[in-house]
Order: C-alpha cells, then structure tokens, then sequence
C-alpha cells in the first residue's frame, strides 16, 4: 500500500515494482516487525473498545449510576467514595461522558496506528488505563475480593498498560533480546512484569471465595444470563462440571499460572511451552470464563482480559534464534 | 436506550462526503491522466449513501429491497474477485500477495455487512418506503448475533491497517520524495509493516481492475489519483459501518 519512494524503482522477473533502495533489499526475506504488529492488535482493541462504547446503554444514566458505581462495592472506603463520586458524576452526564470516552478510545487505536503518533498515544493509553482501572474497575477487584482470572482480574485494562509499556517503540543498545517484550525495557524488567501477571493471576486464583466448593459453579452461572442460547448452553454444562470442584480447580488453576509465571525463566524450549500454555489459558478463560467479554449481551465494553493475555503471551514467545531479523526491522519501523 | 441524535448525524455527514467524493472521482478520473479502483469507488458510493439513509431516515434514496439487492451484487463481485484472484495463483511460483485478496474480501465483508443491516432489521422499516433505525437485530437474524462482531472485527483490523499504510506512506513522502511517475495504487501495496526495504507493488491487480484498460506499459506508468484519500474514505468507512454494526449487538 505504501508508496515506492526510493532513489530507485526496479522491476522483477513478475513485473513487481520493488524498492532497490540497498543491494541487500531483495535477498532479505520481508519479515515483518513483530512488534509493530502487536502494536497494530492493540490498536485494533483500542479501537473495537471505542466502538462497544457508542451501544445505546452506554449513553444512559444507568450505565454511569449502577454500572460503574457496582464496581465500588466492597472496596476501601477512600477508594469506594472516589469511584461512587466518578461514576456518579458520568451518569448525571451520561451523554457527554459516554461520547468522550468513546472518542478518546477510537483515537488511542488511530494514534497507535499512525505511525508518527505511537509514542503519544502508548503514553496516554498508560494514563487512560489507569484512569479507567481505578474508576470503571474499581481496581480489578484486587481490593474486594471479587478478583478472579477466570473472570477479567487484575482487569483487562491494566493489561493495555502493561501492553503499551512492552511495546513501547524503543530498543535497548547492546542487548539482543529473547522477545519482543523485551527490546523496549529489557530482559530483566520483562520477565518481573510477567511474572508479576501471573502470579498475581495465581495468588488470586486460590483467594476468598475462588476456593469454595460453589464459588466457580456460581460464578460461571451468573455469567449465561443475558448470553446467547447456545454460549449460555455452554456457561452451564460447565458450571455443572464445576459444581461442588470449586477448590481443585481453583488450586490446579493457581498451580498452572504458578508455572506459567516461572516460565519466562526457563530455557528457551521450556519456555515456549509455558507460553503455549498461556495463549491457550487466555484463549479458555475469554470463552468459558468471560463469555467473549459479554459482547453478546449489549453491555459489554471491551472484549475482557483472555485477548489482551494471549496478546501479552505473544509479546513473551522466545525467538528461535538469538540474532533475528526482526530485532533488525525495528529500527526501520521506529525510523518511521 | 437511544444514542444522541448528533452522533448519526455526524456520520451521515461523514458518509455523504466520502459519496460525494468518490462519485467526483468517478466522473472526472477519465479526463485526467490518473487511475482508480473503479470497482472500490462504485462500492463505496452505494455504501455511503445507504449508510447515510439508515443513519439518518429523511435522507433514504432507495427501498430496502432495492438495497438488499444491490449489496447482494457487490457481495458477489468481490466474491468473484476473491475467487479469481486466489485461482489465479494457485500452482504459480511466485508467491502470491495475500494482501490483495484480503482487499476483496474486506470489501466482500462490507457488502454482508450492509446486507446483514439491511436483513437484520424489517421490523423497524416504516411500512412507506426503505429507511430504518438501528436496533437490536430481530426475527432470524437475531440468532446470528456473533456475525455483526465479526463484521466489526474485520473492519477495525482493517482501518488499522490502512491507517498505518497511509502513515508509513506519510512518513516515506516527507523523507523522500515520490519519483515522477511511480504507481502507487492504494489497494495493491504490500502494508510496509516495519520494514519498508521490501516494500514492492503488484501492478497486477491493476490491470485486472475493470478501470484499467490494456496491459500497456503507458497504462502502467500512469498514477493513481489520490491513493492517500481513497484509503481515508475505506477507513472513515470500516468506522461507520463499524459504529453501525455495534448498534445491533
């Protein structure tokens, strides 16, 4: 799509016109920079979320008063009386609020496609993420005691920051990273956020009500109503799979994200195998856990944690081989 | 629940100028020496104007039918286009540009989109002519819920990537400048993602678009007209249709 501008224009044998910009243009295979494509993904949710935010409940008081001020519930007080003051002023505002958010959304996704904006807009989806963590959130639920993998925690917000933080366009001199996540902060701070993510996932897998005999049964209950009949048909044959398993599965749940999270230190092989073994959480948590983040139901406003997990997992996946073309792509694509 | 009034109206307004301009391309682009997508532009007028008439009912052109009819026709162009492309390159050495076919098949997404918005809702359809307001879906089509989200999908995945083609495009212009003569279709590039080095053009696509006469190598040197604001217009499309097919989850 994107122009030929070079000093030269050359045609091959199939009458392609191809940039011959560097001798070495033609015989480098076109890997395209992993990163940039990740960024694009995020873009791609920023933007899916800005759109949710445009269904007609958004835009009603009662997504402002009940919606987002329910997540106060159980919190701090400090943190309580802030989110209840927030969420009440959005929902005597709904309109204006709702159309704000909506905007601001569609153009972090612009701003991270646009090339000459990724910095700016990564920035201020950081600010936004924990804006949005702490008031339409309410934490994740951390402090509630409601937080559940299977169900969103630590909030799948937090996840596009902790996205705009590996996917920062930058790379660090004189390393050679194992993934992507680590070309813009290194290995070390890489592999302490994600074993920060996950492990927090297992510490809150086994917490308060996650370990009780129904506490899944119910929780995954809950999730059918509103749901198409075929993924609610779902929701309770699993549900009934978990009935009176709520402590086994919860201890096997924390003991797979326990290793998933001690993954990223492993040997190149074994790590690819616990990073496997995210993907395919992330994937079964958004279908059975989160319903597909409740679009179905009208009221859904972002797709929920398993993408942005899955996401995250690819930005971990170690490279075959140490010195990788990518790594070299990327300073064209930061060029840009 | 009813969305605020100024936000259909914003992209009725929206759409009306992406009409408009295509249908100026469409009338002016042979007087000049450039080319277009004749097919893309043709798809993109109807779109914007049905969408404009579903958005906003005073300004409805056509009755539903008619409208159901000509997307059933789009659909099956780009379908055709697909199925041409892809056996096209079956058993051909060269490595076939995938970009290309995802091209038509995004547009061949729009068409079922427009079809699917047009399918989803009679109930809402006063009984005097073809205009509509967006809702729930209803009847049948009510059990195809997950369509309209994999419409919305595609068609984000699809701005994205225009958007980050029309700012590599961008940031390649103000490095270097365009050599004279270079054909720069927008629907035909690879998406120079990251690395720009490899970026090439399948001028085949070209020549095989209804608009673009013999394979002559002057044919070939000719530009595209306004290829950065044709991929504007696909992207404040996907956008619209996107918001349109949100409204009926």
């Amino acid at each position: 799509m994107g122009a030929v501008e070079g000093p030269t224009v050359g045609r091959d044998p199939v009458g392609r016109v191809e940039s011959t910009r560097s001798p070495t243009a033609r015989s480098l295979p076109r890997v395209p920079d992993t990163r940039r494509v990740l960024q694009l993904v995020l873009a791609t949710l920023w933007l899916v979320d800005g759109l949710l935010q445009f269904q007609p409940f958004m835009f009603s008081r009662a997504f402002g008063t009940q919606m987002l001020a329910g997540m106060a519930h159980g919190n701090p007080r400090a943190i309580a009386h802030s989110i209840t003051w927030a969420d009440l002023v959005i929902g005597h505002h709904s309109v204006v609020a709702d159309g704000i958010f909506a905007l601001v959304q569609v153009l972090l996704g612009f701003g991270i496609a646009w090339r000459p904006t990724v910095r700016p807009a990564l920035a201020a989806s950081i600010v936004w993420s924990c804006g949005v963590w702490w008031f339409g959130e309410g934490l994740g639920g951390l402090f509630s005691g409601t937080a559940n993998p299977i169900t969103g925690a630590p909030g799948a917000v937090l996840l596009y920051a902790l996205l705009a933080v590996v996917l920062w366009p930058t790379d660090r001199s004189g390393t050679t990273p194992r993934f992507v996540a680590a070309r813009a902060v290194g290995e070390g701070v890489a592999r302490v956020l994600w074993m920060g993510l996950w492990g927090l996932l297992c510490c809150v897998a086994v917490l308060g009500a996650n370990r009780s005999p129904q506490g899944l049964n119910q929780m995954v209950g809950q999730m059918a109503i509103g749901q198409p009949l075929w993924l609610a048909g779902v929701d309770h044959h699993v549900a009934h799979l978990l009935a009176q398993r709520g402590l086994g599965v919860s201890v096997g749940l924390a003991a797979i994200l326990g290793l998933v999270a001690v993954g990223v230190v492993l040997p190149p092989r074994a790590s690819r195998i616990t990073t496997a073994i995210a993907v395919a959480l992330g994937t079964g948590i958004w279908v059975l856990g989160e319903n597909f983040g409740g679009l179905f139901t009208g009221t859904g406003t972002d797709p929920n944690s398993g993408p942005l997990l899955v996401l995250i997992a690819v930005a971990y996946w170690p490279y075959r081989t140490r010195s990788t073309p990518d790594a070299a792509s990327g300073v064209n694509a930061m060029a840009a | 629940m009813q969305v605020p009034g100024w936000l259909p109206d914003s992209f009725a307004g929206l759409m009306i100028a992406v009409s408009i301009y295509c249908s100026v391309v469409l009338l002016t682009y042979r007087r000049t020496d450039r080319r277009i997508n004749l097919d893309i532009n043709i798809a993109h007028v109807t779109m914007g104007v049905a969408m404009a008439g579903m958005l906003v009912p005073t300004l409805t052109t056509l009755p539903t039918g008619l409208w159901e009819a000509v997307f059933v026709g789009t659909g099956t162009w780009f379908l055709c286009r697909s199925v041409r492309f892809v056996a096209r390159h079956v058993g051909n050495e060269a490595r076939p540009d995938l970009h290309h076919v995802s091209h038509y098949l995004t547009h061949l997404v729009m068409s079922c989109g427009m079809l699917y918005m047009y399918l989803a809702a009679p109930a809402a359809v006063p009984a005097s002519f073809g205009s509509m307001s967006m809702g729930a879906p209803a009847g049948a089509t009510a059990d195809f819920v997950g369509l309209p989200l994999l419409f919305v999908i595609v068609l984000s995945v699809s701005a994205v990537w225009h958007i980050d083609t029309l700012s590599a495009m961008f940031s390649n212009k103000q490095s270097a400048p365009l050599p004279a003569r270079t054909t720069s279709d927008p629907m035909s590039a690879v998406p120079p993602i990251g690395n720009f080095e490899g970026v090439m053009f399948d001028t085949e696509l070209s020549r095989s678009c209804v608009c673009v006469a013999p394979d002559t190598a002057a044919e070939e040197d000719r530009t595209f007209m306004a290829p950065r604001l044709e991929m504007a217009c696909h992207v404040a499309m996907c956008i619209t249709m996107g918001y349109m097919l949100i409204l009926m989850l």
